[in-house]
């Protein structure tokens, strides 16, 4: 019950043209009390919900390929268009260039957490469907699922990591500045929030949270808490006012 | 302190920027191999880039499942990290007929005539009752999804009972170290099984390839792009022949053309404006120092959400390896408990002796997957015999 909720979270706080790309968990969760079911119904079902993800996340990929070269030429231009001099009249631009890269690696990210979200509502669904039915099904699936193409995050993730490391040359930032910039930012970031990515991310990491935090069907195939090694620090100035309450449990 | 930054961005960039080619040279040479052909064996994919893979939209469920996991995606292997990860997916290719295939069979395979009949609304079924309630009873969307999406499972496992025919058959020898031929393996032998395999689906839908694009290919295209002259001037068909690669057909060129204006034709505006129309009139130094200000608080904002950001991505990876381990866990958990159950069943059938027997159900059975799951916690490597076997357990993982 708990996941349904969050997937619903989820999905309410991801980006507009996501929201029907996700695995549909309640209606799939319904329909295994169905005893029309059959079981190569079950299985169909749960394919062409993989071809919906496999569809979406290779088109997804390859327009983040194409963005990926993009951004890295503008930074070029940009560069060469800026010289060594720190003209103000370019800061502007640099400052676009820069919300452009974060909000970027930000979908990217956005875009791993949907193959991670839909795989983990995969193996839940089928362990419901082998508790309801009996069955064995869970187990071969999964093995299936891990080779779909949703599945296969190495290249985004890869591609995101390149942008961490660009980022943090480009935002270097010492300790004291931290602190005051979580402050400060405080203010800015609920201002942010409203941008759907960053509000999006928070949403992923809060959920994932209280996914892990422990449930009563908790067994062997259940993940451990999550270890955030400063959780509190990173989430805690950031007050997300959503326009439809939430009720976290 | 805004300048500093700027000027960190600005030396940042031009020290980054540099950085690019090089990684790049690192690929290409390494693509440059005198190895590196076309995929042939399992053995050889660990060795060459296969950075897209060519399959068909419809089966893309199960077929193209089975395919992409011969994926290795050609940065894998330009750094240490294609030591680590190269073989995982060796291991997982190999090892996903052997184990899945008497499974798959048992639970998955059924008469395709059964599953034709069922598909063919409105249902032919000799209790209408419990049929019209079915149908109702089902959203539309289900069965929508169920009539797109038939004949998969039997070509999946018709293809699990090949596992080699596809890299065997797949050797196209290729006259030179071309990049761009390399970026892609068709597996020609795969299209044959699906268009036979699916004559049913109509020609139409296997021409209507879902393609997996990598940087390098991208890299091919926008080179073939430039050399003709722009996005505007250059035609699908001139690319697709510059780019010269079998498998990528002009329908993948065009959509991927059309993706690339797009992505051009808006930075292209927001880089040529000057300055946006929202600045209110205001002295000099007033929105001087408002700039500032804000741009402050804004460069402080983009800081966090990267923060952030960044975060979610390190969680989502170690999220996957913890599932990727689960489930190895408890395959080789299934396989174990399977082997002992087969022990017992050939011990009770034979008339041997129970010594044997005694031995072997002691320590293994009892291994619980709860208990490789605190093991992969705790990191211990004692395992503890508790509670009964594969997944009932409710047992509480120690938080660390």
């Amino acid at each position: 019950m708990k996941f349904g909720k969050r997937i619903k979270e989820q999905i309410q706080e991801s980006l507009p043209e996501w929201r029907d790309k996700f695995l549909r968990y309640k209606e799939l969760k319904n329909l295994i009390s169905s005893p029309s079911l059959t079981e190569s119904i079950f299985v169909g079902l749960l394919n062409a919900e993989m071809e919906k993800f496999n569809a979406f996340f290779v088109e997804q990929e390859e327009d983040f390929i194409i963005h990926h070269k993009e951004l890295q030429y503008r930074i070029k231009r940009l560069a060469e268009k800026c010289g060594d001099n720190d003209d103000e009249t370019f800061r502007e631009e640099i400052g676009e260039m820069r919300k452009d890269t974060v909000n970027f690696h930000g979908e990217m990210v956005l875009l791993v957490n949907y193959s991670n979200i839909n795989y983990t509502g995969l193996a839940k669904i089928l362990k419901k469907y082998d508790k309801r039915r009996g069955g064995a099904l869970r187990s071969p699936f999964i093995q299936k699922v891990l080779h779909q193409p949703f599945f296969k995050t190495d290249l985004v993730s890869r591609l995101a990591r390149e942008w961490e490391t660009t980022m943090d040359a480009v935002f270097p930032m010492s300790n004291r500045e931290a602190e005051r910039g979580y402050e400060r930012s405080a203010v800015a970031s609920s201002a942010a929030a409203g941008e759907g990515i960053f509000r999006n991310t928070v949403a992923a990491l809060v959920t994932m949270r209280e996914m892990r935090r422990g449930s009563s069907t908790y067994s062997a195939f259940s993940l451990p808490p999550v270890n955030l090694s400063d959780p509190d620090l990173v989430l805690r100035p950031i007050h997300i006012s959503s326009p439809i309450p939430i009720p976290y449990s | 302190m805004t300048l500093t930054g700027d000027f960190g961005f600005q030396s940042a960039m031009s020290s980054f920027f540099p950085l690019l080619p090089t990684t790049l040279d690192e690929r290409y040479h390494h693509h440059k191999s005198p190895n590196s052909l076309w995929v042939s064996s399992g053995q050889e994919l660990m060795n060459n880039p296969v950075p897209c893979q060519v399959f068909p939209l419809v089966s893309g469920g199960s077929s193209s499942g089975y395919c992409s996991g011969m994926y290795v995606s050609a940065h894998e292997r330009s750094s240490s990290q294609a030591r680590q990860s190269v073989p995982h997916v060796s291991v997982e290719t190999q090892s996903l007929p052997v184990t899945n295939q008497p499974q798959e069979q048992r639970d998955m395979s059924w008469p395709e005539d059964q599953l034709q009949g069922f598909f063919d609304f409105p249902v032919p079924d000799p209790q209408a009752e419990s049929s019209s309630r079915a149908k109702s009873e089902w959203p539309d969307w289900a069965n929508q999804m169920i009539s797109v999406d038939d004949g998969l499972e039997p070509n999946w496992s018709e293809l699990l009972g090949d596992p080699n025919v596809l890299n065997q058959d797949s050797k196209i020898p290729t006259p030179s170290c071309d990049i761009a031929r390399q970026e892609i393996v068709v597996s020609t032998q795969h299209q044959l099984d699906s268009s036979s395999a699916k004559s049913p689906q109509g020609s139409s839908m296997t021409s209507k390839q879902r393609m997996r694009w990598t940087p390098e290919l991208h890299e091919a295209f926008v080179d073939a792009i430039n050399q003709l002259g722009g996005s505007e001037r250059a035609t699908p068909k001139a690319v697709l022949k510059l780019i010269n690669s079998p498998g990528l057909t002009i329908y993948h060129v065009k959509s991927h053309l059309q993706k690339y204006r797009t992505a051009r034709y808006k930075p292209e505006i927001s880089v040529d404006t000057e300055k946006p129309p929202l600045k209110t009139l205001k002295t000099i130094e007033d929105i001087k120092s408002l700039d500032l200000k804000t741009s402050i608080e804004i460069t402080e904002a983009l800081r966090l959400q990267m923060e952030v950001q960044k975060k979610l991505h390190e969680q989502l990876e170690v999220q996957r390896k913890l599932q990727l381990q689960i489930e190895e866990q408890g395959r080789y958990l299934q396989m174990m408990i399977e082997k002992q159950q087969q022990k017992m069943q050939d011990k009770k059938i034979g008339s041997s002796s129970g010594s044997e027997a005694d031995t072997y159900s002691a320590p293994s059975p009892n291994l619980s997957q709860a208990s490789i799951t605190e093991r992969l916690q705790s990191g211990s490597s004692s395992l503890e015999q508790k509670g009964s076997p594969s997944g009932a357990t409710k047992k509480r993982v120690r938080e660390d």
